[in-house]
């Protein structure tokens, strides 16, 4: 199977189909082995990593062969004491004077850092310390010589893991390390958050692959064992906790394909603008448009499929009966390799904070719109509405509205008066403190209500799709009212 | 197994749920292509073609694999780089 240049450019031997059809084939890899999708997740990328931000001499020196499967790459963020925490990194970076840098350091828990190429992040000697004081470097594992290859950096250790056991997860340790600056100094950051972005969204692809490989074999397994005289799924417990297993998979299934579409469209026109600058005017609105929606779904998805995957292979366990927890049935391995997905590319906690600080900084913009929009989007101006899925969507945004805006009223604590319509007002730093303690429930709401817009989009479109819409909407709604009780505590 | 054309949902959200109005003029400039799609139609009718045998391979090469690449690994160490396993080495 030629998988690597599925999607990347002819000029450099792939094929270059559309990115959502190189997502989708990493669905199914996913789906096949999450391991082999996290090793394989870190040859296409680089390539683009390496088409969007490196020279033409490396484009032309490596693309090619990452294409053919001889080399490919990793991301190298995490360091011992600081993971999460990306800005007090302390690997080193000293610039020689051929131009080149050499860099000093130890990463930890880098997959595929044995792949040959390297993207590492690193701060410049005397560079401002946290996030504005990284830079990104690009380095080859081996160097040439007159007296054969040299390791440029060295792999000091192979992570023994609970899960993912096909995926190599290596402690790296740079010793003057030869590296070449990326971009502009100082600003390694904004590029990292490029690829972190992709990965992150092919995280949430992950997630959905982890769901469908559980779901399928609990479905074979309970189609075919007889309990109390009946097949498994023909007890009525039993097939309701299906149903909604399913319910959720197919749901998220949705959501996830809108948001690749989306984000071939930003990936593509993005390229487009950094190599050429020069957008036609339909092709910057798309664009606009495709930024917005994947600046708002990346943490969405990644938290939501990362999370579902993880509860959901764990259900199949128990669904499996004692078959489940033996390893005869691949339903332990889906369960210990979901694990990882909540924790690389940023953990849960990381992307409901990031949804959040997005949520608030978007209101914090226009306060007064925010505020008025509570009012105009109540159910009652719904009437008017054609459709039975409007309606309900209407209904599900309005509370949604109340709820938050009760929960930053009483965080914020906002006095009567016409400052809380302010934008300085909603930018005071300590407000934030408590409204943090929210924000996995928050990143739930908003992952909820964008997976029911999508589905009722759908069910305007085509009938036929209702019934997942108010499959899913009898699903959330109970969680909804959880998250809503949460946040009045 | 075919994890695409088993599955009416994937074909469904191919066909139905991915913006290919606006994704296709950004790769491809004009109809008929310089590899030789007449149209939009038959382009997409290839991309699900692919989809369709990466979808056979993954279903029936690929994850069968799985329970052996978990037990060997994907690697091991020697002296400072990584040796790729031989199973996961058939993947790439
Ligand atoms: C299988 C695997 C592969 C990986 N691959 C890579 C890779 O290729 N490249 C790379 O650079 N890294 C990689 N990582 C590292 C991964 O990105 C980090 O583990 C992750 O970012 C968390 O960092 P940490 O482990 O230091 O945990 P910490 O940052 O110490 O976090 C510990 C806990 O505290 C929580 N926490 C942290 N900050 C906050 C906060 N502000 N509010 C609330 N809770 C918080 C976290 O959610 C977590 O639960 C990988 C990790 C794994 C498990």
């Amino acid at each position: 199977m030629d998988l690597h240049g599925l999607s990347l450019d002819p000029k450099y031997g792939g094929m270059g189909t559309p990115v959502s059809v190189g997502l989708i084939a990493f669905e199914q890899i996913s789906r096949a082995c999450v391991s082999t999708s996290s090793q394989i997740g870190f040859f296409a990328p680089i390539a683009d990593m390496i088409e969007r931000f490196c020279d033409s001499d490396l484009q032309e020196k490596f693309i090619p062969k990452i294409i053919k499967g001889e080399i490919s790459g990793s991301m190298c963020l995490t360091e011992p004491n600081f993971g999460s925490d990306v800005g007090s990194l302390r690997t080193t970076a000293e610039r020689q004077s051929n131009g080149t840098y050499l860099l000093n350091g130890t990463k930890c828990f880098i997959t595929n850092a044995g792949g040959g190429l390297a993207f590492i992040l690193a701060r410049i000697k005397g560079a401002p310390e946290g996030l504005e004081g990284v830079s990104l470097f690009f380095a080859e594992e081996w160097l040439e010589s007159s007296e054969g290859k040299l390791h440029n950096y060295k792999i000091s250790k192979i992570e023994e893991k609970m899960g993912m056991h096909g995926s190599i997860t290596c402690e790296v340790v740079y010793d003057n390390t030869i590296a070449r600056l990326v971009g502009q100094e100082n600003q390694g950051f904004g590029m990292m958050v490029y690829l972190m972005n992709e990965a992150r969204i092919s995280v949430g692809i992950q997630g959905l692959g982890l769901i469908e490989a559980s779901l399928a074999l609990a479905r074979d397994y309970a189609e075919n064992r007889k309990q109390f005289g009946k097949y498994l799924m023909d007890l009525p417990l039993y097939r309701r906790n299906f149903q909604d297993w399913e319910t959720e998979r197919d749901a998220f299934r949705v959501l996830m394909v809108d948001t690749i579409s989306f984000f071939d469209i930003y990936q593509r026109l993005d390229l487009k603008k950094r190599h050429t600058e020069d957008l036609s005017e339909k092709e910057a609105e798309l664009f606009k448009k495709a930024s917005q929606v994947i600046r708002h779904r990346t943490p969405l998805v990644k938290y939501y499929g990362a999370e579902t995957s993880a509860t959901l292979s764990q259900k199949v366990i128990q669904a499996l009966g004692g078959y489940g927890y033996m390893n005869e049935y691949s339903a332990g391995r889906i369960h210990r390799d979901s694990f990882g997905a909540l924790l690389y590319e940023g953990t849960s906690q990381i992307q409901a904070l990031m949804a959040m600080k997005d949520f608030i900084k978007s209101m914090m913009k226009y306060p007064a719109n925010f505020i008025q929009t509570l009012v105009t989007s109540h159910p009652i101006g719904s009437l008017m509405n054609t459709s039975d899925f409007d309606r309900s969507l209407s209904n599900v945004n309005y509370e949604f509205r109340k709820n938050i805006s009760a929960l930053i009223i009483r965080c914020f604590r906002p006095e009567l008066s016409k400052r809380v319509f302010k934008k300085e007002y909603w930018q005071e730093a300590e407000r934030f403190d408590k409204i943090m303690i929210h924000a996995e429930t928050l990143c739930q709401a908003l992952a909820y209500s964008e997976t029911l817009s999508i589905l009722g989009l759908h069910a305007n479109k085509d009938k036929s799709r209702g019934d997942l819409y108010f499959r899913y909407l009898k699903l959330v709604t109970p969680r909804f009212a959880q998250i809503y009780a949460d946040w009045k505590c | 197994m075919n994890y695409y054309s088993d599955s009416s949902e994937w074909r469904y959200l191919f066909k139905n749920a991915i913006d290919w109005e606006n994704i296709i003029p950004l790769y491809k400039l004009a109809f008929p292509t310089s590899d030789g799609f007449l149209d939009q139609k038959e382009l997409i009718q290839f991309y699900e073609d692919l989809l369709t045998s990466t979808g056979k391979w993954t279903g029936e090469i690929l994850t069968p694999r799985a329970k052996e690449l978990d037990q060997v690994g994907g690697g091991y160490l020697v002296d400072g780089h990584v040796e790729i396993s031989e199973v996961l080495q058939k993947t790439y």
